[in-house]
């Protein structure tokens, strides 16, 4: 996926959305920025198929050596596929994180994206602004 | 200069321990910066964040102490004698967003602090050293053992600074269950003996680092030995922590404040007792 097409949110997830079903479907992830600074890492934990997310809250959890850190989804609705391939390979979070590094599938509860998303230059300038 | 908020309490047990760091680090942004050293009520066994409970069955010595979940990451520590701080800093504060800075400052303060007493206490940066690990003075069986091949075992899927090293470290192997048998950049070692190590949690309005101080040797955890024992004195744990505080100040740039507990820290602290920390769910989330 080009990350010049995609939304990001303050906490450094990525999410794309395509229509399936006459719904909407985010699929996301975390960003290369966020991966690059968590470094070694060491455990995944993300939502079952089925449960419900809110936008802002935590949906899942990444361990490096130093850190455990929450995942927050970018948006309301339903989980509808686990990569379990990233659970289980954890370099294709720092070798494709914008594409097989992928987390999950989420169907929106209304066929909108929240407000507060980012587009690309924006992100940008917050990471730029953010010291790591 | 800003206030570091300093708490010291008397030593309680380790759910209460747990559910007040969590609710120190939610209400970060209002409290701001806070530094906690604490006891143990009785010698606890707290596990990481992502470690498995039955692991600690391969932990012969420490069976008959209670355990508890950490909301941080890391290895399991016992709780007996040490020290405990929890570190939180609200996102606003230069290190909240600089993980491996913080863990270096805090710990670069504990060496300062020990200095004054002539300990020769430094920070591990040897990268392969970093990557290992030791199983204690007996050799002992600190490691869990693998997982059968269909259930990779947690810690197989480690992606560290090794790989790009091209450097066979063993980390196909799980790392040592005990955190005092990990060796991570940036530990506090004496000699060859780990006596400090932190790990930490973060949210999108802060960062809770927790760290251990190793004072002596535990009969619970008999193969890690403490400072007294490395040092072969008595510590006094009072001028530690004086010392400790005003260091962390110094290096994160805050003027340390003795404060007492705020009231909606201890509200909150209660509900997550209850719905938490004293919830087996939570203590047994990973089997």
């Amino acid at each position: 996926m080009n990350p010049e097409e995609l939304k990001f949110t303050p906490t450094h997830e990525w999410v794309h959305v395509n229509e399936a079903d006459g719904g909407w479907v985010a699929t996301v992830g975390l960003t290369q920025h966020a991966v690059a600074a968590l470094t070694d890492l060491v455990f995944l934990e993300l939502p079952k198929v089925g449960q419900q997310v809110q936008a802002a809250k935590p949906m899942g959890v990444v361990e490096s050596i130093k850190a455990v850190s929450d995942i927050y989804s970018p948006v309301d609705g339903e989980v509808v596929e686990v990569n379990q391939a990233v659970v289980d390979q954890l370099n294709l979070l720092s070798q494709d994180p914008y594409g097989e590094g992928w987390l999950v599938k989420i169907k929106l509860s209304e066929n909108k994206l929240p407000d507060g998303l980012l587009d690309y230059e924006g992100y940008q300038k917050q990471c730029a602004a953010e010291s790591y | 200069m800003d206030i570091l908020r300093v708490l010291l309490d008397p030593p309680y047990g380790g759910a209460w321990n747990m559910a007040f760091d969590e609710a120190l680090l939610e209400h970060a942004p209002l409290s701001g910066p806070t530094l906690r050293l604490y006891r143990w009520a009785m010698p606890t066994l707290s596990l990481g964040y992502f470690q498995r409970y039955e692991d600690r069955h391969h932990h012969q010595a420490s069976l008959s102490c209670p355990v508890v979940r950490r909301p941080s990451g890391g290895g399991a520590i016992l709780h007996d004698r040490e020290l405990t701080y929890a570190l939180v800093l609200p996102t606003e504060h230069h290190l909240a967003s600089r993980p491996v800075a913080l863990y270096s400052a805090v710990h670069q303060a504990l060496v300062s602090a020990l200095k004054a007493w002539n300990v020769s206490a430094e920070i591990l940066w040897n990268e392969t050293l970093c990557q290992g690990s030791t199983q204690g003075e007996d050799g002992g069986s600190s490691r869990p053992a693998r997982a059968p091949p269909s259930q990779p075992a947690r810690g197989e899927a480690h992606l560290s600074n090794a790989d790009n090293l091209g450097l066979d470290l063993g980390r196909s192997l799980p790392p040592p269950f005990m955190c005092f048998a990990r060796r991570s950049c940036g530990d506090v070692v004496v000699g060859p003996h780990k006596i400090a190590g932190s790990a930490q949690k973060r949210i999108k309005t802060g960062i809770l680092q927790h760290g251990s101080i190793l004072l002596g040797r535990s009969p619970f955890a008999p193969e890690f030995p403490g400072l007294a024992d490395l040092l072969s004195r008595c510590i006094q744990v009072e001028r530690l922590i004086s010392d400790f505080v005003e260091e962390v100040g110094a290096l994160l740039r805050l003027r340390p404040t003795s404060a007492e507990a705020r009231s909606a820290d201890i509200a909150r602290a209660q509900e997550l007792l209850t719905t938490k920390y004293r919830n087996g769910q939570w203590t047994m989330k990973i089997r």
